[in-house]
């Protein structure tokens, strides 16, 4: 599943058609979702025709700046998506996740990152308002936590368009 | 904006709030802080996890309560649940688990993290110091076929032994629900300072003093600052615990107690410095 995203992500610009009335970027920040309890992150849109679009994100999130040891060892969280969006004011999204986690844990008496992928799946709506670069979406994320165990999970997000 | 600022300062005042009346207790007058099965059950980290424990420990608590399990090798694990569907990846009780089985394991409660249910001695070897405090809660779950006393005396047997390969005796205490257990402990090792862990105060006064024990820990709602006054006075030491929010642990301070099992170890710490 990673490669098939990695290869989604390396097409997307061939596959895709710029508009020039379409705000394509967008940063966001998300409840919940593929971050775990919520991350930060910027959004790529590659309009392939007035309704359908594509869209690519990565962002950012953490469950502990500071680590157990009370030094400053942040987890890292870094979820990578892509989607497909239909609709223009109102649209549904349909996409596919790998989350990248640096967990910090005890291992063997020392403390170590514990790095892991995880897959999601996407199923969502997203509100574009009119008069302003706002949207909102809701959408839920199952989890497959490292590609082996299923968690039900979902997020809010709010962003700004540009 | 000068409104904005006075409420600044204020919310700034009222954070670095200190403890500044005097503590009268039977533990040379100060308030040992023991995180609540390590850092809490509002911390990312799970509790009874080593993880846990060691922020506890990093944010200045004097020691930690734990929560006591016998795995089905009779090998004594950190873990709270009566059952591990609920917290970890596996199913049924440790009880019905070997240590192999456990070690295998982690808690799934928090999306992608996987930390490890550890062993108690794990805790020991990784923590130990001889001024840090340590409260064993011992959780009696054993499988529906085995013999309770048979069972407890397994318990009392893997406590004993732990507290003589550590020289547990002076920094750590045992406490229980089961006036049962607490028996089969004094009987197993005199010298195990314990608890006993009752839901109402009376009931827990009257075991404590027919049986001579160290004291009592009880849930913050279920004590007054005026029982433990009269603990104190028949010479019992008093442990509060179910105090999660910065209110509750100052509520629980003013009653005097000996040591508070705190949900918020950090915001003790810096409360009674």
């Amino acid at each position: 599943m990673l490669k098939l995203l990695i290869s989604l992500l390396l097409l997307f610009p061939f596959l895709t058609k710029a508009q020039d009335s379409v705000k394509v970027n967008a940063v966001y920040i998300e409840a919940g979702g593929i971050g775990a309890y919520g991350s930060i992150g910027y959004e790529r849109l590659f309009p392939i025709s007035i309704k359908w679009q594509l869209g690519t994100r990565a962002g950012i999130s953490t469950l502990n700046f500071v680590d157990f040891n009370d030094k400053f060892n942040p987890d890292l969280i870094l979820p990578i998506t892509i989607s497909g969006y239909y609709g223009s004011k109102h649209q549904a999204e349909i996409g596919l996740a790998n989350t990248i986690t640096g967990i910090n844990e005890f291992v063997n008496n020392d403390t170590k990152r514990n790095w892991s992928a995880n897959g999601a799946l996407i199923i969502g709506y997203r509100f574009n308002a009119s008069r302003n670069p706002l949207f909102v979406k809701c959408f839920y994320s199952p989890m497959l936590i490292e590609y082996k165990r299923l968690i039900h999970w979902g997020g809010l997000a709010i962003g700004f368009r540009f | 904006m000068k409104v904005t600022l006075i409420i600044s300062i204020l919310f700034l005042f009222a954070s670095c709030k200190k403890h500044n009346s005097t503590i009268t207790n039977l533990n040379s007058n100060k308030i040992d802080v023991l995180g609540h099965a390590g850092s809490g059950i509002a911390s990312l980290y799970p509790i009874n996890s080593m993880e846990s424990f060691l922020n506890c420990f990093s944010e200045g608590a004097n020691g930690t309560e734990l929560d006591v399990q016998l795995t089905a090798d009779d090998v004594l694990v950190a873990f709270h649940d009566e059952n591990l569907n609920n917290s970890t990846n596996l199913t049924g009780k440790v009880r019905s688990k070997t240590w192999e089985e456990l070690s295998n394991g982690f808690y799934d409660v928090v999306p992608m993290t996987q930390y490890k249910i550890i062993r108690v001695k794990d805790l020991l070897e990784a923590t130990y110091s001889s001024d840090r405090i340590f409260t064993f809660d011992i959780k009696l779950l054993q499988d529906s076929q085995e013999s309770q006393q048979l069972y407890m005396d397994v318990f009392a047997q893997k406590i004993s032994d732990l507290f003589i390969e550590y020289n547990l005796y002076d920094q750590a205490f045992v406490e229980s629900q089961s006036e049962a257990f607490i028996l089969t402990l004094a009987g197993t090792d005199s010298s195990i300072k314990q608890f006993i862990y009752p839901q109402i105060f009376e009931d827990g006064l009257s075991i404590a003093t027919g049986n001579d024990l160290f004291g009592i820990t009880i849930s913050t709602k279920n004590i007054s600052a005026e029982q433990v006054d009269f603990a104190h006075s028949l010479g019992l030491r008093v442990t509060i615990w179910d105090v999660h929010s910065k209110k509750e642990n100052r509520e629980a301070v003013i009653k005097n107690p000996d040591m508070i099992q705190t949900d918020k170890v950090n915001y003790l710490v810096q409360y009674l410095n």
